[in-house]
């Protein structure tokens, strides 16, 4: 009887601890999502150059300003494929080389109006998926 | 008896006061007419060519007036006199004045003959925010100054003047140029004004628009502004407001067709995904049940 109590308790505990984690993934997978939007919106203002951020040409402003559109991307980036990789954890399929790829696609043509953009855009997306890479590989 | 003196009373009150604003009436009357005479007194001695530019093409400031081009065809033109003395004008000398606004810049250009041009001829435009007959009572002055005419060499000049006495500009503003026709005697004046633009600082006049500023043009032979100024006369130019208007390149079209296309293409695909994280908690709760 101790036995069979003892058994119930466990199965309980980890169902609960199960249902903790598949909450804590799914928040994890809602919040990255929102803050990839976020970062896309971002991106589109300043990428698409509705919003100038700085007119000064040849100057410190004008690295900044690549340095901005870059990072806005990465970020984008990041948090896409933070979000999409817990999502198809939560679902039990692994993240196939089709979806990196069309995020990657989707990350980098944001950057088609600026030439300095775009490349360092494709080094820091090359940068974040060989880090993800090596990180599984562990 | 008391209520008829009282009526009389009333009646003297009422006379009374009617007399005292007759007086008054009269007086604030002859006030507002005598002010309306000077007015017009005034008026009658100040400018008498009034102006109100239009917009048309932009012309080239090199002292050609260049006809095959339609180069200032869409100027305001006028014929008018450049006199000795404006408080008693008489035997002026015509000029052809042609103005025209383009975006933010007044184009004025000059234009008469003379049987002999002296080889030190200029003519400048002076501006001020009040109207004046004396040159010397303005504030500013672009000049194009011929130094030697047979030869073509000419200067722009942008003077301020101060206590009757002109001063050349730390910073050049506007732009000038002259050419004389040698076999037609007919000498060609063209200046380029700023309009709303306070680049001059204190040095140069803000040309405002919207309303009507005076304009002096001055003629003379020497280079000494503060004495030998010969000929002048004034007009009243209304300058337009400049509605910036941008045109939208084939480039910018193409950037911005990308840009939607792009965007709506990566936001449909966000669309889509956030539909699917929903769609995953119903799962979730399915599985749970």
């Amino acid at each position: 009887m101790s036995k069979f109590k003892k058994n119930n308790s466990k199965s309980k505990k980890t169902i609960v601890k199960s249902k903790l984690d598949e909450d804590f993934a799914y928040k994890t997978v809602f919040l990255t999502a929102i803050l990839s939007g976020i970062f896309l919106i971002i991106s589109f203002l300043f990428n698409t150059q509705l919003i100038t951020i700085f007119m000064v040409e040849n100057t410190i402003w004008f690295y900044i300003d690549i340095v901005i559109k870059v990072l806005v991307i990465l970020l984008f980036f990041l948090f896409g494929i933070i979000s999409i990789g817990n999502y198809k954890e939560l679902s039990g399929k692994p993240l196939d080389y089709k979806l990196v790829f069309l995020l990657f696609i989707l990350s980098i043509i944001q950057s088609y109006r600026n030439l300095w953009v775009f490349g360092f855009t494709f080094l820091g997306l090359l940068v974040i998926i060989a880090y993800f890479y090596f990180i599984q590989e562990n | 008896m008391e209520k008829i003196s009282n009526l009389l009373g009333s009646v003297y009150w009422k006379v009374k006061r009617s007399r005292k604003l007759n007086i008054i009436s009269f007086a604030i009357l002859s006030l507002i007419s005598l002010s309306f005479l000077i007015n017009c007194l005034s008026l009658a001695q100040s400018a008498e060519i009034e102006i109100f530019l239009d917009f048309g093409k932009e012309p080239t400031v090199d002292g050609y007036i260049d006809r095959t081009a339609d180069e200032w065809d869409d100027a305001n033109k006028q014929k008018i006199f450049l006199y000795q003395n404006l408080s008693a004008p008489e035997n002026g000398l015509e000029i052809d004045l042609w103005i025209v606004q383009h975006e933010f810049f007044l184009y004025i250009a000059v234009s008469f003959e003379l049987v002999e041009h002296q080889s030190n001829e200029f003519v400048g435009i002076l501006t001020a925010e009040s109207e004046s007959l004396d040159p010397l009572d303005y504030e500013d002055a672009k000049i194009v100054q011929f130094l030697n005419i047979t030869e073509g060499n000419f200067e722009y000049r942008d003077y301020f003047i101060n206590e009757s006495k002109f001063f050349a500009d730390s910073q050049v503003n506007g732009a000038g140029a002259s050419h004389l026709e040698i076999d037609s005697d007919r000498v060609v004046y063209e200046f380029q004004l700023a309009i709303e633009s306070s680049d001059g600082g204190d040095e140069d006049t803000r040309i405002e628009a919207g309303i009507y500023s005076p304009f002096m043009i001055i003629f003379g032979e020497s280079q000494n502004y503060d004495e030998d100024i010969m000929l002048m006369n004034v007009i009243s130019l209304f300058v337009q407001f400049y509605a910036y208007n941008p045109i939208i390149s084939i480039e910018q079209i193409i950037f911005i067709t990308l840009a939607s296309v792009i965007f709506s293409l990566i936001g449909s695909f966000y669309g889509y995904y956030i539909f699917q994280i929903i769609k995953l908690k119903e799962k979730i709760k399915k599985i749970r049940r």
